[in-house]
């Protein structure tokens, strides 16, 4: 322990050696001066401080501004604090450099050489150590070093001040540090504006502005103190590595979960055409860059990306002369979608009878589309799902025959709430049933007779667009002129033809619809209905509705009901059909469409509460419409292709 | 996921080489023996490899399902503004399933060895033992009934490359020009894409071995591709208890039309 008398004779021999060495430094002259010339050394090196240690550099009015920056820097703050004099670290002792003077330093990588000192060494003394990422890369190599040496100290002085500051410097992670996420890009752009213009547009930017945590700064894809040149083949922005550079993020689990963005879009790059040229050592095919920019990356839906619809041809024209649809589909790789959305996307379920793989969510909304329009119009369904489930995949008679399991689970859902409301005319139903049966048997050994004869499905989609069109316009005209308000909720009553059926034998009453009719007239509609239900693959639903409606006279909403009702022991008898003769019907199918349909019907139901009699007609009307359009653009448009299977097509 | 299926099929190809190195007859192999189609299933990448013998230039392997089955296909034509079937056939012995493979000496990814150049290329001289692959084995196979209207030679080519083009499309038919890679003149190896409509069966798996003009070699093998699981168990119920079946879809389909009735009438009352 040293005493006071102790530490007075060691402040006397270092007075002594102080002005042995200020002897020595008059002997250098300008070394010495280059700072502080003409400064005492008292000035820093005041008798009686112990060891010769120097003040602060504040002391009596000296650098008392820069040293009061300093010590709100992270050096100060956190590790050098009362343990060294700092200022000596840098700008050495003696001499001690000004602050152009120690730009020369940096130019002659002193300046490096003295932050490596501690920064790689990691020699912090007090405080968190350095971590290693932190350490300065070997000299050469970085694109600043290089142009540093290439082009001579005045041109470019970039050393660890450029980008770190000098006093203020702050860690990265520190929002005020020029190096931080939020400033970088404006601390690299004042040598690189042009960039730094490009990139403030970019997603990514957006997403630093946003503090998402995740999206790039520069140092991301260039790297921090080792930064390569961009058009080098082996850096990380360079055309061999660019792709896994874009990869680290892309790829990533958790910055794809934070920020939304697309699954497997690297994935599925490296299956597209120019992947797999990738894969296979080509450098000279596109990359993330040359289609999506470098700085100015933006997502597709952004009228100014690149990539976006509007722009994709200006992009590929950069290397193809002529850019086709097919080339925009094998490159195109959107990736799959984040999150519970995505995997629901990515479902698939094989379909067992059906023989392929659909996304069985696909199917339930399917069915549940349908569903309402079943319990709004009690039409089964069966014109719009079969051409849906064909154009999802599911070979034709399958879907013909599942549809009729489909239609008797949406239309029995729809069936039990139109009992419950009182629409259902079971007398008239069973009826019509009592035709609709023998007529499906009949219609389907007739189909059966007429395919092998060739084009009998061009003939019944024929016959099928002039139903539809007739019944159609028919109920929109008769619909619409009730709306007008000629006399708002009337039935359209009963038709001229009743005359004809009062005359027919066997007149029964049915006090639902308030009819008294020969049994002859559900029993021959049904027939009908039955032919042409198997003639055609689907319910009969919506040419029961308009027999029943203006032929009849059923009330509407009673003819909802009786319909619904008889379309569920139809369809329920040839779904057994269809299993015993052609297992055609898929179970899982048909389930995957109940989920969907039973709730939809429900729904219709609901609605159809709402809605008054000619309304429901008017839009029975305006769908009926609609699928006979589209029905004759499948029969005048040019096929996909002119070689078809003969035995595809609907029927039972 | 696919990294560590690649690595799987690295380290199965690198031990099979070994495999191959030792034993003299290994010119075939799949890294599966049977493929499962369960509710999960929606195609699959089959690996196939083997030793080739000294002096293979080319390699040509071709997987089918050899159930040929009858199809009937019509023509359509163009009748005032609608288009319909103007003839009808009937195509007998067709596979269901046919992948034609082929190495690509010549080419590279980026220009893979045109079809029609890589089957005339291997085509004489699998002519020699009898073989032939691509459109040209069909055309030589199938016969074809014409059912309806007039057809001469051309019009069933013109079918048979419509009927291709079909099957083409569900990823049934393909010929792959660029697909085998041959290893150091002593391996072959390729990923065989089944897709997810792969039908049942036994398919018949071959491999050619040519130089020069001749082959120098051959070797065939089987694969099993066939349902497991509950697929199996609704599509063998579907063939052989129909009746049963039918009543257990129709049970189903009253239950869930009740269930979703009953339920939403409760909602409804509350």
């Amino acid at each position: 322990m040293a005493g006071p008398a102790t530490r007075r004779l060691s402040g006397t021999v270092l007075a002594a050696v102080l002005l042995a060495a200020s002897g020595l430094a008059a002997a250098e002259g300008p070394r010495l001066a280059a700072g502080h010339a003409g400064t005492p050394c008292v000035a820093c090196h005041p008798p009686g401080q112990p060891g010769g240690r120097p003040t602060r550099c504040s002391g009596d009015g000296c650098h008392a501004d820069v040293t009061r920056t300093y010590l709100s820097s992270d050096h100060d703050r956190r590790h050098l604090k009362a343990s060294q004099l700092a200022c000596t670290a840098c700008h050495g002792a003696h001499p001690v450099l000004s602050g152009r003077a120690a730009l020369t330093l940096a130019c002659e990588n002193r300046v490096d050489r003295v932050c490596s000192g501690c920064h790689e060494a990691e020699r912090y003394a007090v405080g968190a150590p350095a971590p290693s990422r932190k350490s300065i890369p070997a000299r050469g190599g970085g694109v600043h070093t290089s142009a540093r040496e290439r082009r001579g100290c005045e041109a470019v002085a970039i050393s660890c001040f450029t980008c770190h500051g000098s006093h203020t410097i702050l860690a990265p992670g520190n929002r005020e540090s020029p190096v931080s996420r939020q400033r970088i890009a404006v601390t690299c752009g004042h040598c690189h504006p042009e960039e730094l213009e490009r990139y403030r547009a970019s997603s990514h930017a957006a997403g630093v502005a946003a503090s998402d945590g995740v999206s790039p700064t520069c140092v991301s894809c260039h790297g921090a103190h080792a930064i390569a040149p961009a058009t080098g083949m082996r850096t990380p922005t360079g055309a061999e590595e660019v792709v896994f550079t874009c990869a680290e993020c892309h790829e990533d689990p958790d910055v794809l979960r934070t920020s939304g963005l697309p699954l497997a879009v690297i994935d599925s790059y490296e299956s597209s055409v120019h992947g797999i040229a990738y894969a296979h050592g080509i450098h000279d095919v596109a990359t993330c860059v040359s289609c999506h920019g470098a700085h100015l990356v933006l997502a597709a839906s952004d009228p100014r990306s690149k990539v976006n619809p509007d722009n994709i041809r200006t992009t590929c024209a950069a290397c193809h002369s002529s850019v086709s649809a097919g080339m925009l589909a094998a490159v195109r790789h959107p990736g799959g979608r984040p999150g519970v959305r995505g995997v629901l996307a990515r479902l698939k379920l094989y379909f067992p009878v059906a023989g392929t793989s659909v996304n069985p969510l696909l199917v339930s909304g399917m069915g549940g589309v349908v569903g309402i329009l079943s319990g709004i119009f009690g039409v089964g369904g069966g014109f719009l799902m079969t051409p849906l489930l064909i154009l999802i995949g599911i070979p034709a008679a399958v879907a013909a025959a599942t549809d009729a399991a489909q239609i008797t689970a949406g239309a029995s859902s729809g069936a039990i709430s139109h009992a419950r409301l009182g629409n259902v005319d079971f007398r008239m139903g069973l009826a019509m049933v009592a035709g609709s049966w023998p007529g499906g048997f009949v219609g389907v050994q007739v189909v059966h007779t007429l395919r092998t004869m060739g084009n009998f499905d061009f003939f019944l989609k024929l016959l099928y667009v002039l139903l539809l069109g007739f019944t159609g316009i028919t109920m929109f005209v008769e619909g619409v002129r009730t709306l007008r308000g000629r006399s708002p909720g009337s039935e359209p009553g009963p038709g001229r033809l009743s005359r004809l059926f009062d005359r027919l034998p066997i007149q029964v009453s049915f006090p639902k619809s308030g009819l008294r009719t020969s049994v002859f007239v559900p029993i021959t509609a049904g027939f009908v209905v039955g032919i042409l239900a198997a003639f055609l693959g689907v319910g009969g639903g919506f040419i029961l509705m308009p027999v029943m409606i203006y032929m009849i006279g059923i009330p509407t909403r009673v003819a909802v009901g009786t319909g619904l009702f008889q379309i569920v022991l139809t369809c329920a008898y040839v779904t057994l059909q269809q299993s015993v003769t052609n297992h055609t019907v898929d179970v899982l199918l048909a389930v995957a469409l109940f989920a969907g349909s039973t709730i939809g019907a429900q729904l219709g139901v609901m609605a159809s509460r709402r809605l008054k009699g000619e309304q429901i007609r008017v839009l029975l009307a305006v769908i009926v419409l609609g699928v006979m359009l589209v029905l004759l653009y499948q029969l005048m448009a040019t096929p996909e292709h002119l070689i078809q299977f003969a035995t595809s097509g609907g029927g039972h | 996921m696919r990294l560590l299926r690649t690595a799987a099929t690295l380290t199965l190809f690198l031990a099979a080489s070994t495999v191959a190195a030792q034993n003299g007859s290994d010119h075939l192999h799949v890294a599966v023996r049977r493929v499962h189609i369960s509710a999960g299933f929606s195609g699959e990448e089959v690996f196939i490899y083997g030793r080739v013998p000294a002096g293979t230039e080319r390699v040509v392997s071709v997987i089918s399902s050899p159930t040929t089955a009858t199809v009937r296909l019509m023509e359509k034509g163009r009748v005032g503004p609608f288009w319909l079937g103007v003839h009808q056939y009937a195509v007998h012995r067709v596979p269901r399933l046919y992948l034609v493979s082929l190495s690509c000496p010549q080419g590279n990814v980026l220009y893979p060895c045109p079809e029609s150049d890589a089957l005339a290329a291997v085509n004489p001289a699998l002519a020699r033992i009898g073989e032939i692959v691509g459109l040209r084995e069909l055309e030589e196979r199938a016969e074809v009934d014409v059912l309806r209207g007039k057809a001469g030679r051309q019009e069933v080519l013109r079918l048979l490359r419509g009927f291709w083009k079909l099957q083409a499309s569900r990823g049934l038919y393909a010929v792959n020009t660029n697909r085998i890679r041959l290893n150091d003149d002593s391996m072959y190896y390729y990923q065989a894409v089944l897709p997810a409509e792969a039908p049942e069966g036994r398919y018949e798996i071959s491999a050619f071995f040519l130089a020069g003009d001749g082959v120098i070699g051959t070797a065939s093998t089987e694969l099993f591709v066939g349902r497991s699981g509950m697929v199996a168990w609704l599509s063998r119920l579907a063939e052989r208890r129909a009746l049963l079946y039918g009543l257990i879809t129709i049970g189903i389909a009253l239950a869930a039309g009740w269930l979703a009735g009953t339920v939403f009438r409760k909602r409804t009352n509350h």
